[in-house]
């Protein structure tokens, strides 16, 4: 009994008795508490910063798009043949470089009085003057100058400008009828011929065009470079995406207001299981790189928890009986008992399963060619709704705790918001049809179990999304 | 101010409410960690981090039972969480004085708070820890055995063993008391 008072004294003693605290023991509590908001609030300003970057980023590259576009991609209207005007300007400089201009030959070759050119003069007296009376320039004398110096525009103002005063003159040059509107009319097709679509110049529009191709290619690439324009417009991408996705589960819990050892046994009785999520996503382009996608998806995560619990106790007394003669003839005999004391135990086995339905908002960013492209999303994913079914450890140890849709007292039925963040590669497999690989990881803020729950747990998963996506406006 | 204005007041994040929660229960929770830790240094660490997880886990509390024996439960949660980090030994410490007889109550009643703290420090770790959770928390030795990852019958030995060395530590300080007799 000494013992007992030994320690009814210490206890006494002890229970109640109150040391002496340092002075600023308030204060560091204080400051510690003010650390650690500031901490949480830079990890948000970091998530927020990131998703700002992700949008600026996409931003920026359908503006650097559109800019490319007009360096890439000059006027497709080439005047071929012709020295380049200086500037594009004035009429009076353009009659001036008028006289410069030297018209294919095969254009003078037809009759002058009823094909005045544009200009309403006698090609053969005016923009020869330099020459002799009568000759002709053939284009093989004509240089053909850099795309960004000839200005097709000019050359056609110039022609269209003077269009106005060539029906006159050539009414008179007719003679006399003066059907104004059908000699305007033939005026600006021939005009059209000439300077535009010119019979003879089809071979130079070829060279033109393969220059352009040329100097496309010697551009620099850059990240938010694109294909020719000409051949593929991603701004109106518009996809119906279905995807599936092998996940795995990475579980946080702790327990602050339970003995260490409840979790040590939980995390012992609880193994993961494989984990999936299936989903339907819509995935619209808002420029040449930058992609809004949402949808609906619903994700289940597997667990496996084993209980071990003792159920039997079996004492067994064992007395064995010896007996041992002497030698002289006497006869001892000795009785061992002893006691085996058996515990059975019975392992109840259940499957956990955690079952969210959730809707992503991603902001996505892609890039590449025709055949493979790729990129990232950033994004947010909302739950829906969010049930659970199964067993956990109660905190008595020798039971278990059940949990279901209709018995929530441990898990939430909305587990709010997480922060989604992806990578993919796309493969076109047909004018309409993709398929995609997409590494995730999925971090959700909230924990899953309510307040009342003896401890607290949420999941943050990584997966492997695999899908296809149909073009529904199916343009290329 | 009653304690569940206080507690009310905790829960609203009020300041000055959580101020006076902190002066009425530090002092006693400074004694749990002092019970817990090496030293001074590690007990004002101690009682930091538990005071700070006991205003982050306030809306837990149900006011069901003691708020007293709420908080003394995160204190010590917190300590043995702290103390998991170290790898404890609880091997058998050597005493060589074995021999000596259980002691007399008359040879510890006189000792005071402090004195009995300072011998409890003085413990080995494992043994103290046990002493602890056994005497002044009320676990039982099954209990102490799932926290500690051990056996019980280890939990039960590094007891006796740590009552014995603090009652042949208390008879070298014996404490006689000194009758005036004018």
């Amino acid at each position: 009994m000494t013992d007992n008072l030994f320690d009814n004294f210490i206890k006494e003693k002890l229970q109640n008795y109150a040391s002496p605290v340092p002075a600023d023991m308030w204060d560091r509590i204080v400051q510690k508490k003010e650390k650690r908001r500031t901490v949480f609030w830079w990890k948000n300003y970091a998530i927020i910063g990131a998703l700002l970057l992700v949008g600026l980023g996409g931003w920026f590259a359908m503006d650097a798009n559109k800019t490319g576009k007009a360096v890439a991609n000059p006027s497709s209207v080439i005047a071929p043949g012709y020295q380049s005007p200086v500037s594009v300007q004035p009429e009076a400089n353009a009659a001036a470089s008028a006289k410069k201009i030297s018209p294919p030959a095969t254009n003078f070759a037809e009759p002058a009085n009823t094909s005045a050119n544009a200009f309403g003069d006698n090609p053969r007296t005016e923009h020869n003057s330099s020459n002799s009376p009568g000759t002709i320039q053939t284009p093989t004398k004509t240089t053909v100058k850099t795309l960004p110096e000839i200005s097709s525009v000019s050359i056609g103002k110039v022609a269209f400008s003077k269009r106005t005063k060539a029906p006159a003159r050539n009414a008179r040059a007719i003679g006399g009828k003066e059907d104004k509107e059908a000699i305007n009319n033939e005026a600006i097709s021939e005009a059209q011929s000439h300077f535009m679509y010119p019979s003879s110049s089809l071979l130079l529009a070829e060279k033109e065009r393969r220059n352009f191709q040329e100097i496309n290619l010697n551009l620099k690439p850059s990240f938010f470079s694109v294909d020719c324009p000409g051949t593929i417009d991603r701004s109106h991408g518009f996809y119906l995406e279905a995807y599936v996705s092998p996940d795995y589960s990475l579980r946080k819990v702790d327990a602050p207001l339970t003995e260490v050892d409840y979790l040590r046994r939980k995390d012992s009785m609880e193994s993961r299981l494989a984990s999936f999520t299936v989903g339907l996503r819509l995935s619209k382009n808002l420029g040449q790189n930058l992609v809004f996608r949402t949808g609906i998806q619903y994700s289940q995560i597997n667990e496996k928890f084993s209980f071990r619990a003792e159920d039997e106790r079996r004492l067994t007394t064992i007395v064995t009986i010896r007996t041992i003669t002497h030698a002289d003839g006497s006869m001892i005999t000795v009785r061992d008992t002893s006691i085996i004391e058996q515990i059975g135990y019975r392992v109840k086995t259940s499957y956990n399963k955690y079952k969210s339905i959730d809707v992503p908002l991603l902001l996505g960013c892609e890039f590449g060619g025709e055949q493979w492209r790729g990129g990232f999303n950033l994004g947010a994913i909302i739950n829906l709704s969010s049930w659970q079914q199964g067993e956990t450890l109660d905190t008595s140890y020798s039971n278990t705790l059940p949990f279901s849709k209709d018995n929530q007292t441990i898990f939430k039925k909305h587990i709010g918001l997480g922060l989604y963040g992806s990578v993919n590669l796309i493969r076109s497999i047909s004018p309409s049809f993709d398929v995609f690989a997409e590494p995730y990881f999925r971090y959700n803020f909230s924990h899953l179990t309510t307040n009342t729950s003896p401890f607290n747990q949420k999941f943050h998963v990584a997966g492997l999304l695999l899908g296809v996506r149909y073009n529904l406006n199916r343009q290329r | 101010m009653t304690e569940y204005e206080i507690i009310k007041g905790c829960l609203k994040e009020d300041i000055k409410c959580q101020r006076m929660l902190f002066e009425q229960y530090a002092g006693k929770m400074m004694t749990v960690c002092l019970r817990y830790s090496k030293d001074s240094m590690e007990a004002e660490d101690l009682l930091q981090e538990a005071f700070l997880r006991i205003f982050k886990y306030m809306h837990q509390f149900k006011f069901e039972g003691s708020f007293e024996g709420w908080i003394r439960r995160i204190v010590v949660n917190t300590a043995l969480k702290n103390i998991a980090r170290r790898k404890i030994q609880f091997a058998e410490v050597k005493d060589y004085t074995e021999g000596i007889v259980q002691t007399e109550s008359s040879a510890y009643s006189n000792m005071g708070e402090d004195d009995i703290m300072k011998l409890i420090s003085e413990l080995p770790e494992g043994y103290r820890l046990v002493f602890n959770l056994n005497i002044i928390e009320g676990y039982s030795h099954e209990e102490i055995a799932a926290m500690l990852d051990i056996q019980p019958a280890t939990s039960r030995s590094q007891l006796v063993k740590a009552r014995k060395m603090l009652q042949n530590r208390i008879m070298k300080l014996q404490k006689i008391p000194v009758h005036d007799d004018r």
